[in-house]
């Protein structure tokens, strides 16, 4: 008799999304990205104090927000994890917490090259770069933890608890420059300049571009993670086959 | 001990005068290679603190190049590793319900054969 052996009441976990969707989605987010280049290097004007260095801006920031919004979505599923034990909440958590470092990343590999023009050095004691240091290495650990520890409940709860420790971090990097006089530009919040109307397209480009990456990253990831959680559910299932043929030819030897 | 202590004074000191004027002379004969930084070096008075634009010129193009080519490296390296992940994960599943199947057919076959 051949049964489906999906496990019965499994796999209901996670944003549907068939191979399909994420297939078109790959279309659109490599298209954008493309528009966001043409865009940075051929429409928007060079900055006249900066200089060309300043179109690190357009990647940088977008980048920025990506990588918040991932430490924010990681420590909003540990919270929902601790509270129901959803597996489904740990699942979105661990994707949220790897699309969101691997943004901040680009942060803290762009933003030292800008430095270099703009302030003469790759790295300065600047209140914003530090807390985004701090913010990133909590959440390295959190993939450490997760990947040295194992998949046991023990190790979710923790790292659910390092996400929403580490989430925290983000209001400061935010306040960092006007709270402790940080020399960051601040062009787009507090009381910066402003952008030239050319460099706002550019902007939004990027954006849009840099969300959709991050929604094709992160959907992956939760794809990912799913089939993870379908695997042990069918070892599982595996394990209880074994036992039941043992308890048969226990019953019945000849067999 | 010496026993000609003023012959050695006059050796040493006209070696020195030697050497003195040999390097003057050397020095009188180098020519100057930069001629306005030479002058404008001589005629510098004190030290002053360099304007901006003055100071060491850093390449910015080159620096939003790296930045975007690693940009780029990052994300294309990220896709690697998850497609290889997707594709170690789908073999895993298709080999563990391979086994389920297996398993289900003998549990089937000594399910029927009990007595």
């Amino acid at each position: 008799m051949a049964q489906d052996p999906r496990p019965s009441g499994a796999l209901t976990i996670g944003p549907p999304s068939s191979g399909r969707g994420l297939q078109a989605l790959a279309g659109v987010t490599a298209l954008a990205l493309l528009a966001t280049l043409y865009l940075v290097f051929v429409h928007a004007p060079q900055e006249r104090t900066m200089g060309i260095v300043q179109k690190i801006f357009y990647m940088h920031v977008p980048s920025a927000i990506a990588a918040y919004v991932g430490f924010f979505i990681a420590a909003g599923a540990s919270v929902v994890y601790l509270v129901r034990g959803n597996r489904a909440a740990d699942v979105i958590a661990r994707a949220g917490a790897e699309t969101g470092v691997l943004f901040c990343l680009v942060v803290l590999m762009s933003g030292p090259l800008w430095a270099r023009k703009a302030w003469g050095a790759f790295w300065t004691g600047e209140p914003r770069l530090m807390l985004t240091l701090v913010l990133l290495l909590t959440f390295l650990a959190y993939l450490v933890v997760r990947q040295l520890g194992g998949d046991t409940e023990l190790t979710r709860r923790i790292c659910a608890a390092l996400a929403i420790l580490g989430v925290v971090d983000i209001p400061l990097v935010r306040y960092s420059v006007a709270r402790w006089r940080g020399h960051h530009p601040q062009v787009i919040t507090g009381d910066g300049g402003g952008l030239a109307p050319e460099m706002q397209v550019a902007l939004l480009a990027g954006f849009i571009s840099i969300a959709l990456l991050f929604t094709l990253l992160f959907a992956v990831r939760v794809r990912l993670g799913n089939q993870e959680v379908l695997r042990e559910q069918l070892e599982r299932e595996l394990s209880i086959r074994h036992h039941r043929i043992e308890a048969l030819r226990e019953r019945s030897p000849s067999a | 001990m010496n026993q000609h202590p003023t012959r050695t004074i006059a050796s040493v000191s006209a070696a020195g005068v030697v050497t003195l004027v040999s390097t003057t002379a050397l020095a009188d004969a180098e020519p100057v290679l930069d001629r306005e930084a030479y002058e404008l070096a001589a005629s510098q008075e004190g030290f002053v603190a360099a304007r901006r634009e003055d100071m060491e010129q850093v390449n910015g193009g080159a620096l939003m190049l790296i930045a975007y080519a690693l940009f780029w490296v990052m994300v294309v390296t990220w896709v690697a590793l998850l497609a290889r992940r997707a594709a170690l994960i789908s073999n895993q599943l298709v080999d563990v319900r391979r086994q389920l199947t297996d398993l289900d057919d003998r549990l089937d076959e000594l399910e029927r054969s009990a007595p």
